[in-house]
């Protein structure tokens, strides 16, 4: 098809349009068909996306496609239509948003984000003050004093300001035209030609509802809008300092065929046998590197060939409060992940303490079990009155890992190497190497790890 | 010595969408959810492909289901506070039939509940999220090496039938390390296919309809919107005919309304994912089948190894398809069992209320259910392997 030499056809033949008598959408519907004979783009490139209320019924009148949607999404619908369009398949779709003042209220985040984004569509806002379909209810963008089924006395606070709300948002491209202007075709058009975020928000007539409880003459309407602080019309916006999403997305993220490459593959370099599954609780404070030890410690377990498993648990935050992880490491399979009854447990502060009470009691009401628990003596106290009764469950080694460790990040590192000395049957040079791998200040935890594998009572 | 890496279900499962072709995804962060969202965008922007943080669930969704529409493969990842944002537009993109999937990584509720507490308690949730009665396809990995296999089948799913669909996870799942081996993980990976939607072919004597189906449970062809070509493609929520207008109840619109259901419910065999693991004792023991999913499903295993060293006879079911319920697998599953037995973490067992009506023999006699739950924490292979003892 030859596109410059074929004129297109938008509206149905002889539409009937199914709005009231006198309602302002028939105006912007037959408003938009002249702006898009004047655009004269193929229908089906073109993506008319409409909200719920009478705008809706819009999809029966265009023969472009058409996406009906939820209250208040069409906005958010029609950016990822328009997203994928550019960025995935660098096609140039028209994408055109009709959607009234109540979806624009409910919706009104969607309207700020694509605004903000600056993603390349049009917006058709119909405010006609009120909810139509519903009966005639108040919305956001219902002025002061203005009569609807659900203000009857007037509406008690002023609207919202669309087109300042959306230019504190960077909006591109803000209109404000009566769906009665004579120039509402080029207004629209200029808006769809725009390569980003345009809205025109089209001040129209409720025949249905707001004329019959509001004098609504074309001065009232000047005066409303003037009272509502939003008397500026025709186009009130139009900037060309940014570009669009899809265009900025493009820049920094250019297409590539990247092979998915698996980072940090591991070379088993032993193949070690345990003669059972060992589990370990390493329980102490956010933010001091508990998570991060234990990974380097679990690393180093699965160089030995052993099969490993790491939970992790905090509260909701994770710089404060607890930070335990729960490993297991086993010649086998591990298929369950939890530990009930860790056979080893290091506990590196008070807040871990707390939380490994939960194992402590586990293990204290269990019989034939035994634990072996490295703790640093600043805790040695609390733990004795913790476990007073069933000491003998437990094989204590407390030392002053506190001061061994050069700082509060390192203590996990000093206490992972003391264990690796009292297990005895993990290589610590192994252990080296996992710290190596874990990238910068490899040394320093190497060293601290050294402090406590070295340590002597 | 073996070649492994480290890894969790997060990274698996942005591992499986990008490799099953996900290119468009939309995010806000929530605790566990939010390891994928991460994992998702390292991933896409990397090559050039969508992923962005937007201002909520709803924001998320709806770009999702507006890439789809256009004919992206797309992916959203939230915990159950922003699924329930998220219900009205996954409502619309069942009743559009716009493929989406959306992974659910549970955590204890109810509301906020407990970020960083793993759970099991929105099976119940998720089967029941479409007004009008209908149940979207949920897919539940059992770890974190199946959730690289359970994802892929997910995305081909959403594609095939063009539905959203779960991915129903858990946070020690989408959080917790594992080890892989590299061997077994490329050999897995090669044996996916990837399946794209069907698309509309245009001939002389072809007419499209977005909606257009012969048989109830046959899936509509796909034009991208916006593509230009001589396919008008009309869009709605609203209950609709094959064409997409808005018809109310006429009687092709109720055709549609009874497609939307048979194309997930009928073709249920060939997506009911599982492993059945029959019991090698063939004793006059009594017979006791398990049936198990999600994280508990690794407990079962270690309890039916332990049981049959026992003597036990021990069927063991693993579902990776919970919805919609394969009640022929099932069926066919239990058949000849004196008990069966479920452990799911949470307080009420979610799945075995939604099951139970299927557990009769031959005869009409109910069969002995045994539920194991717990709240929050994993249940073990002793607790299960004590329910089995105790039958």
């Amino acid at each position: 098809m030859n596109e410059a030499t074929t004129t297109f056809k938008y509206l149905v033949d002889s539409p009937e349009f199914p709005y009231c008598n006198g309602c302002g959408h028939t105006w912007i519907n037959k408003a938009l068909d002249l702006a898009l004979q004047e655009l004269n783009i193929p229908p089906t490139k073109i993506n008319l996306v409409s909200d719920i209320g009478c705008v809706g019924l819009v999809d029966k009148l265009f023969l472009t496609n058409t996406i009906h949607t939820t209250h208040g999404r069409s906005t958010a619908v029609a950016s990822g239509v328009q997203i994928a369009d550019q960025v995935l398949f660098a096609n140039d779709a028209i994408h055109v948003i009709m959607i009234g003042d109540g979806g624009a209220t409910l919706g009104l985040l969607h309207l700020v984000e694509a605004a903000k984004l600056n993603v390349n569509i049009t917006i058709l806002l119909h405010n006609n003050f009120v909810y139509g379909m519903t009966g005639g209810q108040n919305s956001g963008l219902t002025p002061e004093d203005f009569r609807t089924a659900t203000t009857m006395a007037g509406n008690l606070t002023p609207s919202i300001h669309i087109a300042h709300l959306l230019q504190a948002a960077h909006a591109g491209f803000i209109a404000r035209k009566l769906a009665t202007d004579k120039d509402l075709v080029e207004t629209i058009v200029e808006a769809i030609q725009y390569p980003g975020f345009s809205l025109v928000e089209v001040v129209e007539l409720c025949t249905g509802y707001a004329t019959k409880w509001n004098s609504l003459s074309k001065a009232d309407i000047e005066t409303i809008l003037e009272k509502t602080d939003s008397a500026e019309r025709g186009i009130i916006v139009k900037r060309n300092d940014r570009k669009n999403y899809g265009e900025i997305y493009q820049a920094s993220f250019p297409k590539k065929e990247i092979k998915q490459d698996l980072k940090n593959l591991i070379n088993t370099e032993k193949q070690l046998k345990l003669d059972h599954p060992i589990s370990l609780v390493v329980a102490g404070s956010a933010g001091e590197g508990v998570q991060f030890a234990s990974k380097t410690f679990l690393e180093s377990a699965l160089l030995h060939g052993l099969n490993v498993v790491q939970k992790n648990d905090n509260p909701v935050t994770i710089g404060t409060g607890f930070s335990i992880s729960e490993l297991k490491f086993s010649s086998e399979e591990i298929l369950y992940s939890g530990i009930d009854l860790p056979e080893y447990l290091i506990i590196s502060s008070l807040d871990g303490l707390n939380r490994a009470k939960e194992f402590i009691s586990n293990i204290i009401k269990t019989k034939d079990t035994k634990s072996t628990v490295i703790i640093d003596s600043s805790l040695r106290e609390i733990f004795q009155q913790t476990i007073s009764g069933f000491e003998t469950k437990f094989i204590i080694h407390s030392a002053d890992f506190k001061k061994l460790a050069s700082n509060s990040r390192s203590l996990n590192f000093v206490m992972l190497g003391y264990f690796y000395r009292i297990l005895e049957i993990l290589d610590f040079e192994i252990f080296k190497k996992a710290m190596q791998r874990s990238g910068k200040n490899s040394e320093a935890l190497i060293d601290n790890a050294n402090k406590g594998f070295q340590y002597n009572q | 010595m073996s070649e492994y890496f480290l890894t969790s279900g997060a990274e698996m499962i942005a591992e499986a969408a990008t490799d099953a072709g996900i290119n468009f995804f939309a995010g806000y962060p929530i605790t566990p959810a939010s390891s994928v969202f991460s994992a998702m965008i390292n991933r896409l922007q990397a090559q050039g492909k969508v992923a962005l943080g937007v201002s909520d669930e709803i924001s998320a969704v709806s770009m999702c289901i507006g890439a789809s529409i256009r004919g992206a493969k797309p992916m959203t990842a939230t915990a159950a506070p922003g699924l329930s944002l998220m219900i009205e537009n996954i409502g619309y993109a069942f009743a559009t039939e716009t493929p989406l999937l959306i992974v659910l990584g549970q955590r204890l509720g109810p509301s906020t509940g407990a970020a960083t507490q793993s759970a099991e308690g929105d099976i119940s949730f998720v089967q029941s999220m479409i007004s009008g009665g209908f149940t979207i396809p949920v897919l539940a990995p059992n770890s974190i090496l199946n959730c690289y296999e359970t994802t892929f089948r997910a995305v081909n799913l959403a594609e095939e039938l063009r539905t959203p669909v779960i991915l129903l996870s858990q946070k020690d799942i989408i959080m917790s390390t594992v080890n892989i081996e590299l061997a077994k993980f490329l050999a897995l990976k090669k044996s996916q296919k990837i399946i794209e939607r069907k698309y509309f072919n245009y001939s002389e004597d072809k007419v499209f309809k977005t909606y257009d189906f012969n048989q109830l449970a046959e899936v509509p062809e796909f034009v991208a919107a916006g593509v230009g070509g001589s396919d008008r493609v009309v869009v709605t929520g609203s209950t609709h005919d094959k064409l997409g207008r808005l018809s109310k109840t006429s009687p092709e619109a109720m055709e549609v309304f009874k497609h939307l259901r048979a194309k997930i419910e009928d073709n249920i065999e060939s997506y009911n994912y599982h492993e059945f693991n029959k019991s090698p004792e063939n004793n006059s023991a009594k017979l006791i089948t398990i049936i198990s999913f999600l994280q508990s499903d690794l407990s079962a295993r270690e309890a039916v190894l332990k049981a049959r060293t026992k003597g036990l006879r021990v069927n063991h079911l693993t579902l990776f398809t919970l919805f919609p319920i394969p009640e022929k697998l099932i069926r066919d599953c239990i058949k000849g069992s004196d008990l069966i037995v479920i452990p799911e973490i949470n307080i009420s067992g979610q799945y075995a209320e939604a099951i139970k009506h299927l557990f009769y023999d031959e005869n009409g006699k109910m069969i002995k259910l045994k539920k194991i739950n717990s709240i929050a924490n994993l249940i073990s292979p002793e607790t299960i392997l004590e329910a089995i003892e105790q039958a």
